[in-house]
This record gives C-alpha cells, sequence and structure tokens, in this order.
C-alpha cells in the first residue's frame, strides 16, 4: 500500500496574489514538520492538502489517490485546524458525535472509537463539557480527538501547540508522537522546539516557497561552522544588530551574549554547536531575508 | 478502514442540527406566529381579508428560518473543521433549507387552521401562497447571507423588500408579496420560482467558494 | 484620524451599498424625485369641479347621527372593525360586552336596552344563511328629520318592519364623546368612536377662503420647499432611516469581534469615552451623508417652478437635521447599545420590531399629529392639499418634543455604551463567554489566507 503523500509542482494564487511556488514533497510515514513564520504559507498548503482549498496547479497523491478526489481524500485524512472551534451549544461528546457522523461512521462504530479516543487524550471525564468551556490544551486534544475518528492514514495539525503552556505543549508533543507511529502527521509550527522534539523531516517554508526540504541532522550539518557567540557590551549592541545575524542574545549585568550567524570567523568570536534555530535563521537568512530577534518568535 | 460508507445519514443530521442550529430561529418564528394575531384581526375575515396576516406577518417566518441556515459555519473555524469530514457540507445545508422549509409550512398551516376556526374564508391555497412568499423572503436572506459571509447582512434585503411592498404596493406585478388581498393568485408561482431559483444560487455559490478560494 | 478612519470603513462595506440602495430604491418608488409632478397651486374660484376639497371637523350635529350610525350597524352584526394599530381587526364581542353596548345605544337612543337587544341582534341572529336585515346599506334611510329609518328587506320578510332609531335630542356632545369613549374601551380601543377619531364623521368641503387660507400658509410659513421636504421626511423616516441605521452599527460594531480585533481595543490607550463616540458620529453621519444629498436632489426638481417667489433653500437640511436625525440616532444608538451589551445582533429585532409596529400604528396619524414614543413622524400630505401647513403647525410642539426625545434617549444609550465598554475593557463585564459566544459564529471568512 501506497503510504506517503506526494506534492510535485504545486501553485496557488489567491486572486491575483501567489502564496505558494512550485511546491515539491515527498512525506513519508512519522512526523513531519512544516516550519516557517506566520503567512509563510504553511496554512495553505495544508488546507490544499485537507481539500479545504483548491489548487491551482500541479499534482497531489495522498497514499495513491489524486487530491482531485475529495471525498475519497477526506476518507483517508484527519484534519485539525489552526484553531478549533466547536458550535456553542454543544459538550464535548456531541461534537464527536456529530464530527463521527459526518466522517461516516456507523453507529456502533462511533460509540467505540468516540470511548476510545476520549479516553487517549484523556477527556473522558469531560465528556459533558461545554466545548467553549474548555481550556486551549483540553481544546486541543479534543482537535486530534475529532482528527482520529475516521482512523487516517494521514493526520495534519495545524499550529497545534500555538497558545499552550509549556507544560502542555510538551504533552502534546509526545500524544503525536505517539500517534506517528503508524500514520503520516504532518506537522505545522513557527516554533524551533516543536520541530526539534519531534520530527525527523523537515521543510521550511518563506514566502510561499520551500527553501529546505531534508532531515533535522541533515538541516544541522548545513549549518556548522557558521553559528558564533561572543560577548559585548550592552553598547555595542545596536550596531552589532544591524551588521550580524543575531539568533538569540541574553544579558548579564552590561555584558550581553550573543550568537549570531556568519560565514566566516569575526575577531573576538567563537564558533559553536549550531541548534536548528540557528540552522532555520541560517536558511532564512540565506534566502534572502533579513530577520531581527524576535520576529519568529519561538523558545527562546 | 472501519468505515461503513452506507446510505447518508440524513435523519441524524437533522435531528442534531435541529438541537444546536435551528432551535432558536424555529421558537422565534412560533413566536412571530403568536403575535400576529394581537397585531391584526384573524377572525371574521373574508377571503382578500384573510390574505392580510397570512402574507404581511406570517410570511416573515420565511426571513427567520431560511436566512441564518448558513450561519454556525460562518465561523470559518468551525467551517474548516466539518468541510475536511467525508460528508460534504452542501448535504448538510440541504438538510437545514428542507426541515426550515417544513416547520414554516407546518406553522403557516397552523395559522391558516387557526384563522379558520375563527370563522376566517380560507382556502388551501392561500398556504400555498404564504408559503412561496415566506420562501421568497428567506431565498433572498440566503443568498445574501452566502454572497457575503455574513448573516446579519443576509437579514438586511428581505426585510428591506417587504418595505417596498408596503411602499409601492401592487406596482411589483409578479413580485409583489401581498398579491392574495388584491384576489391574485398567480404571481405567487414566480415567487416561489425565484424563490427556489436562489436558494439553488446560494447552494451552488457555497460549493463553488469553497473550491476556488 | 479615528474619525476618518470610521467613515471610511461604514462607507466601504456592503451594508452601507445595501443601506444607499434601499434609501434610493425606496424613496424613488415613492415618487420623491418627482415632485414637480405635484405642483402647489393657488386656489382659483370655482375650485376643481367646483370643490376645493374636505376637511374634518368635529361637528356635534354631524358626528353623532353619522357615528351612531356606524354604531348600529356594526352592533347588529357583532361585527367591529378596529385599527389598534394600524391593521384593520374585527372585534367580535362577548354577550355581557354586547349588553354593555346596547346599554350605551339605549342612553343615546332613549330606545331601551332590551328593544335595542331584541329588534337589532335578535332579528340580525334569527334570521337563517341568507337573511338579509342589515343596518346600514341601502335599508337605511335618513328622514327629512335627520333620523335613520331602518327597514329589513321586503322580499325575505313578510311583514316589513320599521325601526327608528335616532340620537336622544337632549343628550349633550360631552356626554355623547364619554359614551364612545366607553364603546371604544369595550372594543379594545382603536376603533372609529375613539375621541380622537369622532372628527371622521364631520366631512365638511372646503369654502374658497379656507383653500385661499391655506395655500397662502404655504407660501409664507412653509415657503413652499418646506411642504417638499417634509413630504420627503416623512417617507425617507417611515421607509428606510427608522430601521436601516440598526444594521451599521450592529455590523461595525460586530466587526471587531469577527476580527479578534477586541482584546487588542480593548487594551489600547484610547478611550472609551472618544472611541464610542467618534464610532457614533461616524455611523450617524454616514447615514446621514445619502439623506442631504438625495433631500437636495427631490427639493431642487421643484425650484424652477416657483421662479420668482420666496423660497427656503435651507428647507431639506432643516428636516433632514430636526426630523430625519433624530431617528436615525436612536436607531444607532440601540444598535451600539444593544451589540456592546450582548455581542449579539439582538439589536437588528429589537429595531425591527419597534419600526414595524411604528409604521403601522403610524398609518393612523399619517396626516400629523405626533405622539411623544414616534419613531418616524409622520406628516403624508402633499401640494394638492396645501401641504396642511396648519395641521403641521398645530403640532408642532408635539413634534419637537418628540425629536427632542429620541436625541436624548440616544446620547442616553450612548453613555450606558461607553460605560459597559469601560466596564468590559476593566474585565469586569462579559467575562462569561457564553453570552458572547451564542452568535460570535460570524467570523470573517476573508482571513483565509492567514498561514
Amino acid at each position: 500500500m501506497n503510504n506517503s503523500i506526494e506534492i510535485k509542482n504545486l501553485n496557488k494564487f489567491y486572486g491575483k496574489k501567489q502564496a505558494l511556488y512550485d511546491i515539491n514533497l515527498s512525506i513519508q510515514q512519522g512526523m513531519y514538520g512544516l516550519l516557517g513564520r506566520n503567512g509563510a504559507g504553511k496554512t495553505t498548503l495544508m488546507k490544499t492538502l485537507a481539500t479545504l482549498l483548491q489548487k491551482k496547479d500541479g499534482e497531489i497523491t495522498v497514499c495513491g489517490v489524486p487530491i482531485e478526489n475529495a471525498g475519497e481524500i477526506r476518507k483517508i485524512i484527519g484534519y485539525l485546524p489552526q484553531e478549533f472551534s466547536m458550535y456553542p451549544s454543544m459538550n464535548v461528546g456531541e461534537a464527536m458525535e456529530y464530527l463521527a457522523i459526518l466522517s461516516g461512521l456507523n453507529s456502533s462504530e462511533r460509540k467505540t472509537r468516540i470511548d476510545a479516543l476520549l479516553k487517549k487524550v484523556n477527556l473522558t471525564e469531560h465528556r459533558n463539557k461545554k466545548v467553549k468551556a474548555l481550556s486551549g490544551g483540553m481544546k486541543r486534544r479534543l482537535g486530534i480527538a475529532q482528527a482520529l475518528l475516521n482512523n487516517p492514514r494521514v493526520l495534519i495539525v495545524d499550529e497545534p501547540t500555538a497558545g499552550l503552556d509549556p507544560e502542555e505543549r510538551v504533552r502534546f508533543r509526545n500524544l503525536l508522537s505517539e500517534i506517528a507511529e503508524d500514520k503520516i502527521v504532518i506537522l505545522s509550527t513557527h516554533i524551533v522546539g516543536d520541530i526539534e522534539a519531534t520530527c525527523e523531516d523537515i521543510a521550511i517554508i518563506n514566502e510561499g516557497r520551500v527553501i529546505y526540504n531534508g532531515t533535522v541532522d541533515e538541516l544541522l550539518q548545513t549549518a556548522e561552522g557558521r553559528v558564533f557567540t561572543m560577548t559585548a557590551s550592552k553598547r555595542e549592541l545596536p550596531q552589532l544588530k544591524r551588521q550580524l545575524s543575531i539568533t538569540s542574545m541574553h544579558t548579564q549585568g552590561n555584558k550581553v551574549h550573543i550568537r549570531f550567524i556568519a560565514d566566516t570567523l569575526m575577531q573576538g568570536a567563537k564558533v559553536c554547536e549550531p541548534n536548528i534555530e540557528d540552522a532555520y535563521m541560517l536558511y532564512l537568512h540565506t534566502s534572502g531575508v533579513r530577520d531581527i530577534l524576535g520576529e519568529i518568535g519561538g523558545e527562546w | 478502514m472501519n468505515q461503513s460508507k452506507g446510505c447518508f445519514p440524513t435523519l441524524e443530521i437533522a435531528k442534531i442540527n435541529l438541537k444546536h442550529n435551528s432551535l432558536m430561529s424555529i421558537f422565534v418564528a412560533g413566536i412571530l406566529c403568536l403575535l400576529v394575531p394581537l397585531l391584526i384581526g384573524t377572525a371574521n375575515l373574508d377571503r382578500n381579508a384573510a390574505a392580510m396576516p397570512l402574507e404581511m406577518f406570517v410570511s416573515l417566518i420565511g426571513i427567520v428560518l431560511l436566512t441564518p441556515v448558513f450561519q454556525p459555519e460562518q465561523n470559518e473555524e468551525i467551517n474548516d473543521l466539518v468541510s475536511s469530514k467525508y460528508f460534504s457540507t452542501e448535504k448538510v445545508y440541504l438538510i437545514r433549507i428542507v426541515y426550515s422549509a417544513v416547520a414554516a409550512i407546518l406553522l403557516i398551516v397552523a395559522f391558516t387552521v387557526y384563522m379558520k376556526i375563527r370563522s376566517c374564508d380560507m382556502a388551501p391555497v392561500m398556504v400555498l401562497g404564504t408559503v412561496a412568499d415566506a420562501v421568497f423572503l428567506g431565498a433572498m436572506g440566503m443568498l445574501t447571507s452566502a454572497l457575503t459571509g455574513n448573516t446579519v447582512i443576509g437579514y438586511m434585503p428581505p426585510l428591506l423588500y417587504y418595505a417596498l411592498n408596503i411602499g409601492m404596493g401592487p406596482k411589483l406585478g409578479s413580485f409583489y408579496l401581498f398579491s392574495m388581498a388584491i384576489g391574485n393568485y398567480k404571481a405567487k408561482i414566480w415567487l416561489f420560482a425565484m424563490g427556489v431559483l436562489m436558494i439553488a444560487g446560494s447552494l451552488l455559490y457555497q460549493k463553488l467558494r469553497k473550491r476556488t478560494i | 484620524m479615528l474619525f476618518v478612519r470610521e467613515i471610511k470603513k461604514i462607507v466601504k462595506s456592503i451594508p452601507y451599498l445595501i443601506f444607499v440602495a434601499a434609501i434610493i430604491i425606496g424613496l424613488y418608488s415613492q415618487g420623491v424625485f418627482r415632485f414637480d409632478k405635484d405642483p402647489l397651486q393657488e386656489p382659483q374660484p370655482g375650485g376643481v369641479n367646483g370643490s376645493y376639497g374636505y376637511r374634518y371637523d368635529e361637528i356635534p350635529q354631524m358626528v353623532m347621527p353619522s357615528a351612531l350610525r356606524n354604531l348600529l350597524s356594526e352592533f347588529s352584526n357583532n361585527n367591529y372593525t378596529t385599527y389598534p394599530i394600524g391593521f384593520m381587526k374585527h372585534v367580535k364581542l362577548g354577550e355581557g360586552e354586547q349588553e354593555g353596548m346596547a346599554e350605551i345605544l339605549s342612553e343615546i337612543t332613549g330606545s331601551s336596552k332590551e328593544t335595542i337587544l331584541r329588534e337589532v341582534v335578535g332579528i340580525d341572529s334569527a334570521g337563517s344563511d341568507n337573511y338579509t336585515f342589515q343596518i346600514g346599506g341601502d335599508n337605511m334611510q335618513q328622514g327629512e328629520d335627520g333620523n335613520f329609518t331602518i327597514g329589513s328587506d321586503a322580499k325575505q320578510h313578510n311583514e316589513p318592519e320599521k325601526l327608528t332609531f335616532a340620537v336622544r335630542d337632549d343628550l349633550e356632545y360631552s356626554r355623547f364623546r364619554e359614551l364612545m369613549k366607553q364603546a371604544d374601551d369595550l372594543l379594545g380601543g382603536g376603533s372609529k368612536y375613539a375621541p380622537d377619531s369622532l372628527s371622521q364623521y364631520g366631512t365638511v368641503p372646503l369654502t374658497y377662503e379656507e383653500a385661499k387660507e391655506r395655500y397662502k400658509l404655504a407660501l409664507n410659513s412653509d415657503q413652499i420647499t418646506g411642504g417638499y421636504a417634509r413630504l420627503f421626511s416623512d417617507y425617507a423616516g417611515a421607509m428606510v432611516l427608522s430601521v436601516l441605521p440598526v444594521f451599521l452599527a450592529v455590523i461595525l460594531c460586530m466587526k471587531d469581534q469577527r476580527a479578534k480585533m477586541e482584546a487588542l481595543i480593548y487594551t489600547k490607550k484610547m478611550s472609551g469615552v472618544k472611541l464610542t463616540l467618534i464610532r457614533y458620529a461616524a455611523l450617524v453621519i454616514a447615514a446621514m451623508l445619502p439623506v442631504v444629498i438625495l433631500s437636495y436632489l427631490s427639493n431642487m426638481v421643484v425650484w424652477g417652478s416657483y421662479s420668482g417667489m420666496r423660497l427656503d433653500y435651507l428647507a431639506p437640511l432643516k428636516y433632514d437635521l430636526g426630523w430625519l436625525m433624530p431617528s436615525v440616532m436612536i436607531s444607532t444608538a440601540i444598535g451600539m447599545f444593544l451589540t456592546e451589551l450582548t455581542d449579539t445582533p439582538i439589536a437588528v429585532a429589537v429595531q425591527g420590531l419597534w419600526w414595524m409596529f411604528d409604521i403601522n400604528l403610524g398609518i393612523k396619524t399619517v396626516h400629523s399629529g405626533y405622539s411623544l414614543f414616534r419613531l418616524a413622524p409622520r406628516h403624508n400630505v402633499g401640494a394638492k392639499a396645501w401641504f396642511k401647513t396648519q395641521d403641521y403647525l398645530d403640532y408642532f410642539q408635539n413634534l419637537m418634543q418628540n425629536r427632542f426625545l429620541m436625541a436624548g434617549i440616544s446620547l442616553l444609550l450612548v453613555i450606558f455604551t461607553i460605560l459597559i465598554y469601560e466596564a468590559k475593557r476593566k474585565g469586569k463585564f462579559g467575562g462569561n463567554e457564553s453570552i458572547k459566544r451564542v452568535f460570535s459564529n460570524f467570523r470573517n471568512r476573508k482571513n483565509q489566507s492567514q498561514a
């Protein structure tokens, strides 16, 4: 059985504005991360995979099924939108029930499946709680549960960890990793830490283009020898900010330790081991984007 | 795959939508019908006078019942969620439209029977005429709601058209909403046909919109 | 500048387009752009076919017999027509109430209650399906003495009956009015026997002098344009301006919610007073803009026809601001207030219902007469009746009271809106998501491209 998603020469427009440029990706079983800033095109790509948006041209097949065949695709995918909400008067059980009906499950399947999924995401005792009254983390877990109703072969989750507190975030990542054992799980995020913790294969998307596609290790390798640290005085900082691509910094008294990307070693700086954040910044940087600290808003 | 792709679960979807998405509008429509006898005489009326409560007031339930059928999914988050499921949202819309129309017909029949009991000169064709008005007004709102993605805006055109009918009277010809009160029953065919056309148009737009955005 | 931005936001929105289209179509359908077809004409001796029109006057000698005749007719069929909120309503009285009505008739005519019940109702209800005994219509004849003779149809009854009812000679008119009031109360109000409706029974032809007087008043007091501006306001207020601004207000206020702007706005430093006032002013001005333009387009049509005469070129503006703006203000204020209070579009239903009641109630006072809580004052009188300027002047004070009250309530509601807004900002109000969420389903799908 074909267990991969193949995207070839995908272009996508909103009116005249092009949102995706010539995307080519091959996604295999396991966790796959889409990393990029807000507005980079991640959601557009995911919505296209979830058949919510129609592509302009190019080819997409999900487990061998062409994307044009929306009905068949919807049978094998589960989708969790960036913001999860449900009809205001529904409680957790009712929401699951309705979405299960829409997923085409018969009543006996519904019962066993909903019970099992609510248990899996630890929401069994909140079954009668209104969806809108759930906390952010609980909502996401419900979102995952509903996306798994049809036991999909592909799970698409859009920015699942945004707005969660650190503890919830870790729990959520673990849940996803567990699910990814026998499925394709595509996860989009602008938080580098999510990728670090869960994914082997990633793509970095910037302004509608894939600027990196490969494994996390390879990504780190490309940054080898190009990440440096140095200590400077606070007064020098504004000038350094203009000169260098700083990926992180922290102050200590009137000193500031900075971490930055450069092609060659400069005076007073030391080479250091790159992390994904550095590598990500390097790619954004080399793809012609000047970044300043904070714009990608990750876990610093 | 553990899914059984049997027949479309119409009844189950209808039941849940009735409870969670349409109870309020059906309730409001019922209240509106109860208010009518306070506004206008509903007893001892001849044929033309008896058409007035039906055409001028009861037909407004069409706006209340049909205009908001797209409203729940106008929350984009909910729309994304249900649209990714196997059964298409258009089918859910269709179910809502059908049961809202049935609710409108039942209320209109009930009101006609009520007037009959109160010695008004009623005829079954008046039910059809009132349904035509209700469908036309509701469909006008539905179409606007679909095109603008906002149900509140959707309420505007049908209310305005209603006001225009009060202001212009029979000059509106075949699209005059209160034609039964002047003894013209044929015009309702146009209203009804136009209403059905607008409903079909708004459904089609919902389908196309999703595929091209 | 925030004001300009808010105005732009409103003017560029779809509901505003619908609003403008509605005003234009609505007013066009009422012929306000063809006022030149209804010119103000000086009455000529001889009038139109010898008539100068009519006026209603509460002349006891005319009112009493006509009202009695009408009441007897309705009493005999136990089918009374009333207009409680403008629409026709047929009232059927219970047995006890019919007796009460018989008592009233008895006091007016001097016949005993029993006679009336027996002779009038009795015959009526005893008849078979094809009974034809009627009071009124062809069967009622007015005698030389002004009394009414009621005869049954000879074809159906072997013995033609003659019943004569007339107003007692010694009945004071003030007592008659009281009795009519009682009758009206029995019918639940809104009947033709209500004290303010009795003048309808007294139709008096206008004399040449009276017509001339009216014409002069239209020239001097209204300066012609005033009359046309008033007619414009009558249509504009009743048809659109009392109800549509609520949509603009609700949609603008809910837009913030849809775009999740609320949290952002609440934390901004901008004071709630300033924001609410600016938004309110923007809504009112945006709604008034097309009205002012259209009122002049409508008024200018007639200017050419009266060259050399004294015209009030500011009349449309005066009526726009004095007559129409308070309606726009209250409708907008209700929209903002209820949306801020409930976070739902409930204001649309509230204002819609009020408007519906008001225009139907207004049908009764379509020729001036402005009650204190009237949303859309009516004065639907064209140039053919010389604008009935005197009626307008007679009720001018009521109109002013009503308009000031509406404007006052509007400002009060705006103040309440500010208070709610400030409370929300401090987190004291609206913390409960439940009300907010019921109708918060209106989300902007235009943001779909956000990735």
